[in-house]
């Protein structure tokens, strides 16, 4: 013979013979090696999916409080005696006292209103111009109302009120008749986003001066005071202040303040709950398909026992089979984890895109959707291919 | 015996030397080394994997001696072509008669150029004109290139041909003379 003996190169194959293998072995197992992919994917892809959604979830409520401000509080106003007398508020002294940038008196009350034989039952927002500084509403049509108007029977009609009650014009003509009170349209509003710390939607309300409000109801009350500091980092002290303020110049009433700051902190932990509640479940799937492949594995063990004997036979050591089998689970998951991947993006940008949440797909997400599944092929595929590694060459030979 | 000549088992008692080591003794890792590097297996049902096509089949022995795979499917396919299979290199063993497969399989015995050749009844399973040429095959390894070859067989006529006869009557090992098997 002319040419030199093989010469061995090492002690086993290269990882790139081994993973060369290890695929010819993944392609081998056909419908089976799918079906345990497929429980994979899924794993992987309602892990990524929840994860984005549940974030995408928070953030869309977030948005919301995020555009009032964050500097900005609402003290609501509760009388402790069965009919107290009209609350004065003074806003100046409040201003001064408290050190509050802006401070907005609300009373509200909701009765019926008529325009040109339409009618709807509506909240009417008495409030005062200063408002305007803290929510900046912008205006459709007109103006807003003004500190000028003083008792001025004006009104500023939400977006959606006008639509209902056919009002698309403002002005002297325009009047709507509110608990027998003729009232003339001086503004429409554009249409808001939903204003969580508002009792009720600005869309579906009428807004009239505060001083105006007694011409609804006989005894109008204050019953909320919206409120601004000077930015983000001052508004919990302000707010603080402000509480101390309230409870000793209105001893008749107790005070409860809100704060979109507040509220977001307890949002933004509910959606951190909310979304390590559905990786667990996205965990559970993936516990259940890493068994899938464990048992994938073992009966393609036993069906290719007679594969292992004749590696064995040819020089094969047992770590090389262990490696192998290792490999090939470790495929499966991976594959099915890439799978899961472009599943779960998909159903992320769907879902999302179906009820106007922002598509989001969070770092953390991804590295949970690709890593738990190689993680859950990595701990289910080694005792498969440890066993595999067990086998007697010789007994497997026998059996012919 | 095959089993424990080719170190796929170890005996319940006595001594085994292999080319001057005690393999007994040796570890599984190593046994799998010598495997590799000195022994070639031929089987009665081939024992090709199914999924692999002939080179690859041939050239697996290589890989588990660590070289690199397009030298050790170059090596198989010259391997190949000496068996007068070169046409039928990238067939997988489901798409070969018996004769071809068993061919593959004596290349991928012979490919690591082992000093020893088992062949567990090589021609049991081939039709007589198949198996006659199958045993010129292994019987032209062990005149042309040295290799020492063990037959298990229960054809008289494979037997005959061989140098020395060992016969296993009722579990006791007996060496015989060709003259007697003839006529046995």
């Amino acid at each position: 013979m002319t040419r030199g003996k093989a010469v061995r190169a090492g002690l086993g194959p290269t990882p790139r013979q081994l993973l060369i293998e290890a695929t010819q072995g993944i392609r081998g197992l056909t419908q089976r090696a799918l079906l345990s992919m497929l429980g994979t994917a899924i794993g992987s892809a309602s892990i990524v999916a929840l994860l984005s959604l549940g974030q995408g979830a928070a953030e869309s409520s977030l948005r919301s409080f995020k555009a009032l401000g964050s500097n900005i509080g609402i003290a609501n106003l509760q009388s402790t005696v069965a009919s107290p007398l009209p609350m004065q508020f003074d806003a100046v002294q409040a201003q001064s006292m408290v050190g509050l940038v802006e401070v907005a008196p609300m009373s509200l009350t909701s009765t019926k209103v008529r325009v040109r034989g339409k009618s709807a039952d509506t909240s009417i927002i008495g409030l005062v111009e200063s408002v305007s500084k803290i929510f900046h509403w912008p205006m459709a049509k007109g103006r807003f109302i003004s500190d000028l108007d003083r008792r001025a029977s004006y009104a500023v009609i939400g977006s959606e009120m006008a639509m209902t009650l056919g009002i698309n014009a403002v002005g002297d003509g325009q009047v709507i008749e509110i608990n027998n009170y003729l009232f003339t349209v001086i503004g429409i509003l554009a249409p808001q986003t939903s204003n969580p710390l508002l009792p009720v939607s600005v869309n579906q309300s009428i807004i009239i001066p505060l001083a105006a409000m007694s011409r609804v109801e006989g005894m109008p009350d204050v019953s909320s005071l919206i409120f601004s500091s000077h930015d983000a980092t001052d508004i919990v002290a302000t707010s603080d202040r402000f509480k101390d303020y309230l409870a000793t110049h209105y001893p008749s009433r107790t005070v409860n303040m809100q704060l979109p700051v507040q509220l977001l902190e307890g949002m933004r932990g509910q959606a951190r709950n909310f979304s390590y509640l559905l990786a667990a479940l996205g965990g559970i799937s993936l516990l259940v398909s890493g068994i899938g492949i464990m048992n994938v594995m073992l009966m393609s063990i036993s069906e290719r026992r007679k594969e292992i004997g004749i590696r064995l036979s040819i020089g094969a050591r047992q770590r090389d089979i262990r490696n192998l089998f290792f490999l090939e689970a470790v495929g499966l998951s991976a594959g099915g984890a890439i799978a899961g991947l472009v599943l779960g993006v998909a159903v992320t940008c769907a879902y999302s895109s179906l009820v106007g949440w922002p598509f989001t797909i969070p770092l953390t997400a991804l590295a949970a959707g690709v890593l738990a599944p190689i993680l859950t092929g990595i701990g289910f595929g080694l005792f498969p291919a440890v066993k595999a590694a067990k086998l007697q060459p010789l007994q497997i030979l026998r059996d012919k | 015996m095959l089993n424990l000549l080719g170190l796929l088992d170890k005996p319940d008692a006595g001594t085994y030397d292999f080319d001057g080591a005690d393999v007994v003794a040796a570890s599984a890792d190593q046994l799998a080394r010598i495997r590799n590097d000195q022994i070639g297996f031929v089987f009665q049902s081939f024992n090709l994997l199914p999924q692999l096509d002939a080179v690859d089949n041939v050239a697996l022995p290589l890989c588990y001696r660590g070289i690199e795979r397009e030298q050790a499917r170059g090596l198989a396919i010259a391997q190949l072509e000496r068996m007068g299979l070169g046409s039928r290199a990238s067939h997988r063993p489901a798409d070969m008669s018996g004769g071809q497969r068993q061919r593959v399989a004596i290349a991928r015995a012979l490919v690591g150029e082992p000093a020893l050749i088992l062949a567990d009844e090589p021609t049991g399973s081939l039709d007589n004109s198949i198996a006659t040429m199958i045993l010129d095959t292994l019987f032209d390894l062990n005149d042309e290139q040295n290799v020492s070859l063990v037959i298990v067989t229960h054809d008289l006529s494979a037997a005959a041909r061989c140098q020395r006869h060992l016969q296993i009557e009722h579990g006791r090992l007996s060496e015989c003379h060709t003259g007697t098997l003839r006529t046995a």
